[in-house]
């Protein structure tokens, strides 16, 4: 429904607007994104299919030797784009020009433009099939237990084409995200619980395919934890499933490693370089390149070329994400983690897929020798502190384990809390297989929401838990 | 503001537009300046112009007798938004396939005036944000503010609709972000503050920075709480979301989604011990960040007594909730204001230990099942003796259902966005988790 430009075709505009701007400035750059999208949400009390806000607009970033100075518009007409440029660069001339720091490096010449391959492309499927497709996730929820009083089925589609140009490098990217979740409300007598599962990746229609059994188990799972106790809080042999490894990937040491933190002191990872962080064995990275991720992309918001980071090996923490300006200031590489909400919004480091790396421990090996201990599924969210490094995750299933076996009885919610270093070396078994979950957004601090994926294997650790 | 949204010309392609019901326009502007630092310095300066049109169109038509409403949205972008027929009818094509149950948007009424727009944040963004600097700085002093970012939005918000609604106003707002660090030669630690106010005198912005430079420093020698049950103080950032279980349940989506726990007339909690709450949804209290003349259907917005002395009064509810509900129309959200107890802070403190939370990592109890859980942040831990020992680490958890059963509201109030209420609520029995 949107109108989207022809963002490809404003390169030969763009890159002239720029050898103008370093007519005048040491570093120019522009950003031009178009965002839009479908959501089709069948609820059982409403029905929605709705584009979400689509983000159209382009920004104009110059570096005067010390700072960045931007002007973003969401014109883009030529004369809008002329004017957003001239903002910029007389921002940055009163701000200040110093010619003789160190210039920033634009990177290895390069024009290249990227696509998400759609096998079956979105819009080939009528739209009357993609309602139809919400409809009967919700049915199924619905169909599955008289207690569940609310359920949705949700199909979205995202694609964002994205152009960045340099004096070095011109560069397109189409990028395509396709999501499908179903959520249920359940009810019994004054209890109520809400559970949502589902999956996104970049593609087409054949993306939004559930896996098979994911409702049933959804609907089993919500009930579980409708009414149920929370567990005595205490120190507890742990088996966190992938879903769980993920959300801990991403608050213990995604966040930790974001190099703007280091810029700032913010983060006590940055003492931490080249030293034993987790357990043996134990290895993270962050990957954009990661094929038919729902955060993967091509190059970042600031035309670096995506490629995979090992942010841990072996337990010895390597090296920091980084955007632009923190490899700048820092003279350390760069990594393609810079990254914007939208054109208005301002790039700093952030992450993509965040994953611990694979061992070679099966499921019931880790649960085998677990006295009285918990398996935790379902996260919600976390929160972390790379400054002291405290982390919080927050989740809705605890299973009871006791003598090696799981007991059937759950506990709901459930929290994480502790002292990251302290978490990562208790870390004793690392699963073999390394699942990732496409539904997460990111926040910077508490705003500034990003598409990121996370995952790993199942790991076995002790944890305080309440 | 930028652009010259035409929104009548918008207004015209829907009204000619052949199977549309109904119709609403809800379009935004705004100007955003903003201001990145990296210690002292600057770090990045932006300043981005933003403009958009959702447009929602209604259907009707009838099935096996019964009459449904179809109903799609989309939105325009750009300074200068155009709406073609051919858009339209492609969302009504996307109406057609959805089937709700008929709501009627708002029609004419007189929009209430709020003062919501500060001239000068309005007129002088830059200036503004330059004073805010400075108080900041002033406010810490030799303390490390290692890193701020300082907005400054305004925002012009329009909605028409078919019935014959029209209403737009102009809002502010500020937005800090700052962290301060501490260090005592062998531990650092920081301090995140965040704040947002319509105007620089509510935002506050130098008394905030001292507060959490003294956080910061109490940090450096806070410890692991030990765990245990204990009565704990809920106050500053913690407030803002405390009452979201019982604003959740008080609207007219969960009553009619059918998970709404609560019923007009009856106590919002059973068994009450403590102090009984009085809450109500304010959306018209002047210059507070959660107020708005009216919501993004249209619906003036109305003040509304939620809950009166512990019992449950009245639902908020949106236009499509009130319609389905048979109730009056609110608007759709507003300030959380809760009414002050009796007892002085200093009591409520009194008699440890007693925890008095001041902000967590994240604090947000469900909505639907009112469990609560956070990681302490800042912390005081108020013990038998009168001694105060700063904690951090570990986490209070419980369910608000059954903590407000005993809760205890103090005399001072706060005002901090959208929220004014007690300073402090003391809710009794709440699981620590801390050292064992």
């Amino acid at each position: 429904m949107t109108q989207t430009v022809g963002v490809k075709t404003l390169g030969a505009t763009l890159s002239a607007l720029v050898a103008r701007m370093e007519e005048r400035v040491p570093y120019a750059a522009v950003l031009v994104t178009d965002q839009s999208g479908e959501a089709v949400r069948m609820a059982t009390t409403e029905e929605q299919v709705s584009e979400p806000a689509p983000s159209r607009g382009a920004v104009f970033t110059v570096h005067t030797g010390h700072s960045l100075i931007e002007a973003a518009t969401d014109d883009l007409t030529e004369q809008a784009l002329t004017e957003a440029a001239e903002r910029a660069v007389n921002a940055a001339i009163d701000a200040g020009i110093d010619r003789a720091a160190p210039p920033v490096n634009p990177g290895p010449p390069a024009e290249a433009a990227f696509d998400t391959r759609q096998h079956i492309p979105w819009e080939s499927v009528p739209l009357a099939e993609r309602v139809q497709r919400a409809r009967e996730l919700r049915e199924a929820a619905c169909s599955v237990d008289s207690r569940v009083v609310n359920a949705f089925g949700m199909i979205s589609h995202t694609r964002t084409r994205e152009l960045f140009v340099n004096r070095s490098r011109t560069l397109f990217q189409d990028l395509a995200r396709t999501q499908s979740v179903v959520g249920v409300t359940t009810r019994e007598g004054d209890h109520q619980a809400q559970l949502w599962d589902g999956r996104g990746r970049r593609g087409g229609w054949e993306a939004a395919e559930m896996p098979e059994g994911t409702v049933d188990t959804l609907v089993a799972d919500c009930l579980k934890i409708t009414g149920a106790p929370r567990l005595e809080a205490g120190y507890y042999d742990c088996v966190f499933s992938p879903e769980f490894s993920g959300i801990f990937a991403h608050e213990a040491f995604g966040h930790g490693t974001e190099g703007d933190m280091f810029l700032k002191k913010r983060s006590r990872g940055e003492q931490f370089l080249g030293k034993e962080v987790a357990a043996p064995g134990v290895d993270m990275y962050d990957d954009p390149s990661r094929d038919g991720e729902a955060a993967s992309y091509y190059f970042d918001h600031e035309g670096q070329t995506a490629t995979r980071t090992q942010v841990i090996s072996n337990g010895v923490l390597v090296r920091p994400l980084t955007d632009l300006h923190t490899a700048h200031a820092l003279k350390i590489p760069r990594t393609a983690n810079g990254r914007r909400e939208s054109f208005s919004k301002k790039a700093y480091t952030r992450m993509s897929n965040t994953f611990f790396g694979p061992g070679n421990a099966e499921f019931a090996d880790m649960v085998a020798d677990v006295a009285y201990g918990f398996y935790l599924e379902r996260p919600s969210n976390g929160m972390e502190d790379p400054k002291s490094w405290g982390i919080q995750l927050e989740g809705y299933m605890a299973s009871e384990i006791r003598d090696g076996k799981l007991t059937g009885r759950v506990f709901s919610p459930v929290i994480v809390t502790g002292y990251v270093p302290e978490l990562l070396q208790s870390i004793s078994m690392v699963g073999r297989q390394v699942e990732i979950t496409g539904l997460g957004m990111c926040g910077k601090g508490y705003k500034e929401w990003v598409k990121v994926t996370d995952g790993g294997p199942h790991l076995r650790l002790k944890a305080r838990l309440a | 503001m930028s652009g010259n949204m035409d929104l009548e010309s918008i207004a015209r392609v829907l009204k000619a537009a052949p199977g549309v019901s109904g119709w609403a326009l809800h379009a935004r502007q705004v100007e955003s300046h903003q201001l990145y630092r990296v210690f002292r310095n600057e770090q990045a300066r932006r300043v981005a112009h933003t403009h958009s049109v959702r447009v929602t169109v209604h259907t009707r038509k009838q099935e096996g007798g019964k009459e449904s409403q179809g109903e799609a949205a989309f939105t325009l972008t750009g300074p200068r938004p155009e709406l073609t027929p051919a858009q339209v009818a492609v969302a009504v094509e996307r109406a057609k396939l959805v089937a709700n149950a008929p709501w009627a948007l708002p029609g004419p009424a007189s929009l209430p005036q709020v003062p919501l727009e500060d001239p000068r944040v309005a007129a002088e963004p830059d200036a503004v944000i330059a004073e805010l600097v400075t108080e900041m700085d002033a406010a810490a002093g030799d303390a490390p503010l290692c890193a701020s970012e300082l907005f400054a939005d305004r925002v012009q918000t329009t909605v028409c609709t078919s019935e014959g609604f029209e209403g737009s106003y102009g809002a502010t707002e500020l937005f800090s972000e700052f962290v301060l660090l501490a260090d005592n030669g062998t531990d650092s630690v920081e301090v995140q503050g965040i704040r947002r106010a319509r105007r620089a005198r509510e935002l506050d912005l130098g008394a905030v920075v001292g507060r959490h430079a003294s956080w910061a420093g109490d940090r450096l020698i806070a410890t692991l709480p030990t765990g245990g049950t204990l009565p704990v103080v809920f106050g500053e950032e913690s407030l803002d979301t405390l009452f979201d279980t019982f604003l959740a349940h008080a609207g007219g989506r969960s009553r009619y989604e059918g998970w709404s726990r609560l019923s007009e007339g009856k106590p919002l909690i059973e068994a009450l011990s403590g102090d009984p709450i009085t809450l109500t949804v304010d959306p018209l209290a002047p210059w507070m960040l959660g107020s708005q003349p009216m919501d993004s259907d249209g619906q003036i917005a109305h003040k509304v007594t939620v809950v009166d002395q512990g019992r449950f009064v009245e639902r908020t509810a949106s236009k499509r909730f009130a319609d389905y509900l048979g109730i009056r129309a609110t608007g759709a959200s507003g300030n959380t204001v809760v009414a002050p107890g009796s007892t002085p802070l200093a009591d409520l403190l009194a008699h440890g230990p007693v925890l008095h939370a001041l902000r967590f990592s994240t604090f947000h109890p469900s909505s639907v099942t009112g469990a609560f859980s956070g990681e302490l942040r800042t912390a005081y831990l108020h013990l038998p003796d009168g001694s105060v020992r700063p904690v951090v680490g570990g986490s209070v958890s419980g369910d608000v259902w059954h903590a407000f059963a005993r809760a205890t509201l103090s005399a001072e109030e706060t005002v901090r966005g959208g929220y004014r209420g007690p300073a402090g609520i003391r809710l009794e029995g709440v699981t620590v988790a801390g050292a064992t």
